[in-house]
């Protein structure tokens, strides 16, 4: 489960930096250079982090409940 | 010198590329990839994150199962996350395995392993749940 979190973060990145390469490729492969790249791909990261921080904090917070006898 | 050329903004050329299965496995990482946004994350939200897998036993598969919409939905996420997931570590691994012979075995045997999981998983959702008396 403390595994699940990081995949968690694995699903979501996969997912934003995919997206990034699929529109890319579909929509403008013109836009394949470096300076387009590094941007692209910084912000999948950090849309990533992003929509990975409540999700890690709910899990992280389950865990803590049902396996480290957190009452709340 | 091939830093600088790269750095430049890609000249556009159009390229005409060989029809075939390879590119229509190309095309269909894109069109599978941009699908699995909605059914991996809605499927990871709701499981991972909002019941949690504390929460889930035979009981709460058999509830969701009821509605033949998850089934539907659980039968789109395995078909189009397995393929997709398969022909990825058949990219993956025609990086390190070289020679037209290999790479067709190579390619047959994850289509079988696919087929056999994928069969697996479609019993499971068409037959569904049941919960043993006693």
């Amino acid at each position: 489960m403390i595994g699940e979190i990081f995949l968690v973060f694995s699903v979501i990145y996969h997912g934003l930096n995919g997206v990034k390469i699929a529109i890319f490729d579909l929509v403008n492969p013109g836009m394949w250079n470096i300076e387009t790249q590094r941007k692209a791909s910084t912000w999948a990261l950090v849309g990533a982090i992003i929509l990975w921080l409540p999700a890690a904090f709910i899990m992280t917070r389950n865990l803590l409940v049902h396996n480290f006898g957190l009452g709340l | 010198m091939a830093a600088n050329v790269t750095s430049q903004a890609v000249k556009k050329e159009s390229v005409r590329v060989a029809q075939g299965l390879e590119i229509t496995a190309w095309k269909w990482m894109r069109y599978s990839g941009l699908l699995l946004i909605p059914l991996a994350w809605i499927h990871v939200a709701l499981q991972d994150v909002i019941v949690g897998v504390h929460a889930i036993d035979i009981t709460y598969v058999e509830m969701r199962w009821r509605l033949i919409g998850w089934r539907i939905f659980d039968f789109l996420l395995l078909a189009f996350a397995f393929a997709h997931g398969m022909n990825g570590l058949r990219q993956v691994l025609f990086d390190f395995v070289s020679g037209e012979n290999a790479r067709r075995r190579l390619s047959w045997t994850l289509l079988i392993l696919w087929l056999v999981i994928s069969l697996i998983g479609a019993v499971a959702i068409i037959g569904g749940v049941a919960i043993p008396e006693n």
